[in-house]
């Protein structure tokens, strides 16, 4: 671990090999960051950075960088159990929001190599990142990602106006409500190259394949903050489209499944209800014995008022008075059962004499 | 939030009390008939499921009702509530429009020197939007913060909808399993 940390001080960035060999070949080719390892000491800046993000991919247990790969190795996840499940979740968020100071991050690197230093190190890479945040919060400008989830969970009020000034209000909670995948997508590098231009008046124009919406706090009527933020609505009105389209054809597709499987339209309930039954209760109720087609009987009893316990004109249906009680109290248990489970876990193979009898019935 | 699983059972009870209606009323009928009634059934109970509160159930059930076909299934699932929805959907559109209408006063003062770059994705938005409100039961006379509204809480009940029926359509689909497979056994 000395070594380690040794070599970490003179190349002056973390370098994954020097931890695990194993990860590398696990691990996506780190294009964007190549000119880092080739030029340790000539760019301080991506070095920081480099080792900001090595710094967090040691935190995340993942010995990755940069910051946008994190598929957990076990066995790296064992070398630092404390810090795994701590710091999964804050870290993605906190990566892209920042700009960093050199200083500290120098400091961090000779600890690496320690476990307790990880820890440490972690700690200092929060406070480093809460205090860069903060740091860019007084100077009144913002730089926020927003992802598509953000968006979408302003879809209620999704109005321009609406968003101009939500927007500035969020922008802190914007900051650790980062998901996961938004790394994923990232080429870290070039975001991070943004985030150091967040501050400037004109930021690059991000690749299209995630949403990045920038908004100053105050000051929405800037043409390209407007234009990414009407980009970024777009492609969430996408999402929205599709996911409706496909809810739609879905429901085309069951209906037709279903007439194809039910030649006779008769959805006979009492079908369904005994076949809950058989499973609620383990035994088989006798007298069960799913008459024909009820529909005579149950469009006469639509006549009858509508109200939720439609149970006693059901009841009518099976003819056997006996049970009747007992199908009453079933009746919304059978309802949930039909419509929470797959009949695929129907295990009650006891009354499948009963039920094909009772079939046997309906069919002729 | 309402809770999932009784706005599930709630379409389940009056999407059967429909396909009973349906299938008590003719006796032969093609698959696309059937796909269709076992459609229209769907989509009533799903839209009535929202006791007429949002606006685009309103839509789906006058769209329904506008065809004479339907309108016995309609009248068993909703009652007397068939008139009142009527009513109901041509009060609310009009006082939406008027609060959209003030706030899109109040963002045009705002939005000013707008760039190129942003026409064309107020363009791709606009479009979207046009789809949007082709997908969703009346869509076309709403704006657009209700438009979304109403879209949010359609995918909800689109989704409980999409559940019930494929539940059904399992059961359905064992029962049918179960029933050959015994009749193969007692058959051989």
């Amino acid at each position: 671990m000395e070594i380690e940390s040794s070599n970490l001080v003179n190349c002056g960035f973390l370098n994954p090999l020097n931890w695990d060999n194993s990860a590398m070949g696990q691990s996506d080719p780190f294009e964007s960051d190549t000119s880092c390892y080739s030029t340790p000491l000539n760019s301080p800046p991506k070095l920081n950075l480099s080792m900001r993000m090595g710094l967090e991919n040691h935190v995340r247990g993942n010995f990755l960088i940069p910051g946008n790969q994190f598929p957990p190795f076990p066995a790296d996840a064992g070398r630092f159990p404390s810090l795994n499940p701590n710091f999964m979740p804050e870290f993605p968020g906190r990566l892209e929001s920042v700009g960093f100071s050199g200083v500290s991050s120098d400091q961090s690197l000779k600890v690496v190599g320690s476990h307790m230093g990880m820890q440490e190190n972690a700690d200092l890479g929060d406070s480093r990142e809460e205090s860069s945040v903060s740091e860019q919060i007084p100077g009144g400008e913002i730089g926020i990602k927003k992802r598509k989830s953000i968006p979408k969970g302003k879809a209620k009020s999704p109005a321009k106006d609406a968003k101009v000034p939500t927007e500035s209000d969020e922008s802190n909670a914007v900051h650790k409500r980062r998901k996961l995948d938004e790394n994923e997508k990232d080429g870290g590098k070039s975001k991070s190259e943004e985030t150091e231009n967040g501050k400037s008046a004109t930021p690059q124009e991000p690749p299209k394949d995630y949403i990045h919406v920038r908004a100053r706090r105050g000051q929405a009527t800037d043409s390209h903050s407007l234009a990414e933020r009407v980009t970024g609505k777009a492609v969430m009105l996408d999402e929205i489209i599709n996911y409706v389209q496909s809810l739609q054809r879905q429901v085309e597709f069951l209906s037709m499944k279903l007439a194809t499987v039910n030649p006779r339209m008769d959805f006979n309930m009492e079908a369904f209800l005994s076949k809950d039954m058989f499973q609620c209760r383990g035994s088989v109720p006798h007298g069960i014995y799913p008459l024909g087609t009820t529909s005579p009987a149950f469009s006469y009893e639509y006549q009858s008022p509508r109200n939720p316990t439609t149970k006693p004109p059901l009841i009518h249906g099976f003819g056997n008075a006996a049970t009747a009680s007992q199908h009453s109290t079933l009746w919304e248990e059978d309802l949930q059962t039909v419509v929470q489970m797959g009949f695929g876990q129907n295990q009650a193979h006891d009354f499948h004499g009963e039920m094909s009898t009772g079939h046997m019935k309906v069919e002729l | 939030m309402r809770n999932p699983s009784s706005l599930k059972q709630e379409i389940l009870k009056k999407w059967v009390m429909g396909l009973q209606i349906c299938s008590s009323s003719k006796k032969e009928m093609t698959i696309l008939e059937r796909k269709k009634a076992i459609k229209l059934s769907a989509d009533i109970a799903m839209a009535s499921a929202r006791n007429a509160s949002k606006y685009w159930s309103r839509a789906l059930i006058a769209n329904a009702s506008k065809q004479d076909e339907n309108k016995a299934l309609l009248d068993h699932i909703l009652g007397c509530d068939l008139e009142k929805i009527k009513k109901k959907s041509s009060i609310v559109s009009i006082k939406r429009k008027k609060i959209v209408l003030r706030s899109k006063k109040i963002l045009k003062k705002r939005v000013k020197n707008i760039g190129v770059a942003s026409y064309i994705a107020k363009r791709l938005v606009k479009k979207r939007t046009q789809l949007l409100k082709r997908l969703v039961p009346g869509g076309e006379s709403m704006d657009e913060l209700s438009l979304m509204e109403e879209t949010l809480d359609y995918i909800v009940s689109l989704r409980a909808q999409v559940d019930v029926m494929r539940h059904l359509a399992n059961a359905s689909m064992h029962l049918d399993h179960k029933v050959s497979s015994s009749m193969d056994q007692m058959l051989l």
